[in-house]
């Protein structure tokens, strides 16, 4: 007999219900239990019983079982038990007053150490160089200001060569005294 | 809830060192008791109970008064034992379909095997079928036979309907019976 997990509940049981092992037994420990059956209902499962003495002994030997479960001892809480407790309690009050404000730095560190990694990132330009084989065979508008292809660029040279003397400032030094000069030669 | 127990409320949600005393005072038996029975550790039960303390005075200030003070403490206490049960359950809850059917023995005049058992014997047989029941059978039975609560204060602690309780009691009585008849010894025939 195996328990029918949708036995009807208690208050949907009536007097005509079909009987059978499992609904007698539900029945009798409904009965047990003061729970409300209905009395014709009840009469058809002890009649069912009696007349079944292999459900009779299942529904004894749940009585004595629940009788076993019955008469469990309770426990009683040893001495000093509430001063434990207390103590627990003030220890996870401290603990819990450690950690929280522990917990509030270690976020407040992060939120810092984020903002100044990003405004440094912000704040510093990205280095667009290329790779080293496209650095050296690709041509470079630098490259004409080379005295040669393996010296370092001199703008001041290469500008001085490509552009009139007189339409940089920078030869001016020598050039503040050539208009005198020019003048005078002109003259 | 009463008004003594409204008071205690207001000075647990105080802080009153005075209350939180009261509370553990007037309620460490039956708190152990329960969580003892549902862990079915004694050893345990200590830790298990204090937990249970310690978890209400944190919780105080979400109770909010519909059911009585020790249903609420009486259920973070249960539900503190399962937990517990349920990550260090030493020996395997046997699924409630692992017996074969026909728990009701043949028809036999004879006393049965559970009769015939000593008290203390089945005692001790009682308790170690009752670890093996899987849970939430398990529970409910002790609720209603070791802890004597009413189908309604039962539903009222697991939060079930009361169909369901009595559809787990009728389980778990049975499956109990059939653990029993399993590991008793067979009566000799002539």
């Amino acid at each position: 007999m195996t328990p029918d997990p949708r036995l009807p509940a208690a208050t949907s049981l009536g007097p005509d219900d079909p009987m059978d092992d499992d609904l007698c037994l539900f029945v009798l420990m409904l009965d047990r239990d003061g729970r409300d059956v209905p009395p014709a209902l009840l009469e058809r499962a002890r009649a069912w019983a009696d007349e079944h003495p292999a459900c009779r002994r299942a529904a004894d030997d749940m009585a004595a079982v629940d009788a076993v479960l019955a008469s469990e001892p309770t426990r009683t809480a040893p001495d000093g038990f509430t001063d434990r407790v207390l103590a627990a309690r003030r220890r996870r009050d401290r603990e819990g007053g450690r950690v929280l404000p522990m917990m509030q730095r270690l976020a407040a560190a992060a939120a810092l150490l984020l903002a100044v990694t990003i405004g440094v990132d912000m704040s510093t330009p990205g280095g667009a160089a290329a790779g080293d084989d496209l650095e050296r065979d690709r041509s470079h508008a630098v490259d004409l200001l080379r005295p040669d292809p393996f010296a370092a660029p001199d703008v001041d040279a290469a500008l001085r060569e490509l552009l009139p003397h007189h339409a940089l400032g920078a030869a001016a030094s020598s050039d503040d005294e050539a208009p005198a000069r020019d003048a005078a030669e002109d003259r | 809830m009463n008004e003594d127990e409204r008071l205690l409320v207001a000075r647990l949600r105080a802080g009153e060192e005075d209350a939180y005393r009261e509370l553990v005072d007037t309620y460490q038996d039956r708190i152990l008791t329960v969580v003892a029975r549902v862990a079915g550790s004694h050893a345990d039960a200590e830790d298990l109970a204090q937990e249970t303390f310690l978890k209400a005075f944190g919780a105080i200030d979400r109770f909010h008064g519909q059911s009585a003070l020790y249903t609420w403490l009486y259920r973070i206490g249960v539900n503190t034992a399962r937990d517990w049960v349920a990550h260090r359950r030493r020996r395997p809850a046997v699924s409630l379909d692992a017996f074969p059917a026909g728990v009701v023995d043949p028809p036999s005049e004879e006393a049965g095997p559970l009769e015939a058992a000593g008290v203390d014997d089945l005692r001790a047989r009682v308790r170690d079928a009752m670890d093996r029941l899987p849970e939430p059978f398990r529970t409910t039975l002790i609720l209603r036979e070791l802890e004597g609560h009413a189908y309604e204060e039962v539903a009222r602690i697991l939060d079930v309907s009361i169909g369901t309780v009595e559809s787990r009691l009728f389980r778990a009585r049975s499956k109990l019976r059939a653990l029993l008849l399993a590991e008793l010894p067979t009566l000799p025939t002539d």
